[in-house]
C-alpha cells in the first residue's frame, strides 16, 4: 500500500515513499503519469460516445401534459437525435413512444397528440399513431406517414377529435 | 392532403379530389365545422407568376369528413380568401358554408359555372 502524509516539519512536501515529489528527478515521471491518465480518460470517453456505449446528455420540452426528450446520438460520424414521447398523469411520467418522429399537439385539447413511429421503416409498429391522454391510451391510425416531418407545416384538428387534416403528401406537378 | 380518421384505422387522400396535381396548385387548411361532420379548404393558384404573387384565384371548396367528397362553393379572386371571410351557419340539413365580402374589400366572388353548387350552399356576390 502507498501512503501520502505530510510529515511533520516539512511543510507544502507530500511525501511519497518516503520521498518527497518536490524533488527534481521526481516530477517528470509524475506530470507524465497524470498527463497519461487524462489523455486515457478522454480517448475512452470519446470511444465509448462514440460506440454509442454511453449517449450524451438530454433535453426536454413540456407541452401541456406531455413531455418530449431529445437525445442526441453521435456515432461513427453520424449524428442524430432521437425522441420520445411522455405522458405526465397522476404525478408520473408513463413512456408512450420511443424513436418518434414527427409531432403534432391538439392545441384545442391538450390531452391529444398525433406522432409518427420509425420514419422510414417498415414494421407492426411503424406508421402514425394517436394517443388520447383522457383515456390514457394511443393506437395506431395509419401506415403512411401522413404528417410532415417539418414543424411549421399545420394540421387541423376537428372539434370532436376524431378527424385530423393534413397538408402531407402534397406534391406540386407543374 | 391527407384526411386522417382518429377512431378507425382509415385515411383519405384528397389531392386527387381536389385536383392538386394539376398545375400550380396549393391548398391551406380551413374551418371544421362546429358538428365536425364537414371541413373547409382553400385550394388556389396564382394568376401572375411574377412575386410577390398578388393576384390568387382561390377555391372555396367544402369536405365530408365521412367519405371525402369535394363541394365547391365559391372562388375569391384576385387575393384570396385571405381577403374575404366565411363562416357556419346551421341549417336545417346541417352545417352550410356562406361566403361574403370582407370590409374595404373591393375584390370579387364568383362561382364556376362548371360546378354544382347544392341548395344550401348560400354566397352572396358583390
Amino acid at each position: 500500500m502507498t501512503a501520502l502524509k505530510r510529515v511533520p516539519g516539512r511543510r507544502g512536501q507530500i511525501v511519497f515513499h518516503g520521498m518527497s515529489l518536490s524533488r527534481p528527478y521526481h516530477r517528470p515521471r509524475a506530470i507524465f503519469a497524470a498527463l497519461g491518465v487524462a489523455v486515457c480518460a478522454v480517448a475512452g470517453y470519446w470511444t465509448l460516445v462514440t460506440t454509442g456505449v454511453i449517449q450524451s446528455p438530454t433535453r426536454s420540452e413540456r407541452v401541456g401534459p406531455f413531455e418530449v426528450t431529445f437525445q442526441s446520438l453521435d456515432g461513427y460520424g453520424l449524428r442524430g437525435t432521437s425522441r420520445t414521447l411522455y405522458y405526465h398523469h397522476s404525478s408520473r411520467r408513463h413512456l408512450i413512444a420511443r424513436s418518434v418522429g414527427a409531432i403534432r399537439f391538439n392545441p384545442k385539447d391538450p390531452g391529444s397528440v398525433v406522432f409518427e413511429r420509425c420514419a422510414n421503416s417498415e414494421g407492426p409498429d411503424c406508421g402514425i399513431h394517436y394517443f388520447d391522454g383522457h383515456r390514457n391510451r394511443g393506437w395506431k391510425v395509419n401506415d403512411e406517414p401522413v404528417i410532415d416531418q417539418s414543424v411549421t407545416e399545420p394540421v387541423s384538428w376537428s372539434t370532436d377529435k376524431r378527424f385530423m387534416g393534413s397538408l402531407a403528401s402534397f406534391t406540386c406537378s407543374s | 392532403m391527407q384526411l386522417v380518421n382518429l377512431e378507425t384505422p382509415g385515411t383519405i387522400d384528397l389531392s386527387e379530389t381536389l385536383a392538386l396535381n394539376e398545375g400550380e396548385r396549393f391548398v391551406r387548411l380551413g374551418e371544421w365545422s362546429p358538428d365536425s361532420r364537414k371541413f373547409t379548404a382553400l385550394v388556389g393558384q396564382y394568376s401572375d407568376r411574377v412575386p410577390p404573387f398578388e393576384n390568387i384565384a382561390e377555391d372555396l371548396v367544402v369536405l365530408d369528413a365521412q367519405d371525402g367528397s369535394a363541394t365547391y362553393i365559391a372562388t375569391a379572386v384576385p387575393r384570396g380568401w385571405r381577403a374575404f371571410s366565411y363562416r357556419w351557419l346551421m341549417t336545417p340539413n346541417g352545417y352550410t358554408v356562406r361566403a361574403t365580402l370582407g370590409r374595404g374589400i373591393d375584390g370579387m366572388v364568383f362561382r364556376k359555372a362548371e360546378y354544382e353548387v347544392p341548395p344550401g350552399m348560400g354566397y352572396q356576390l358583390p
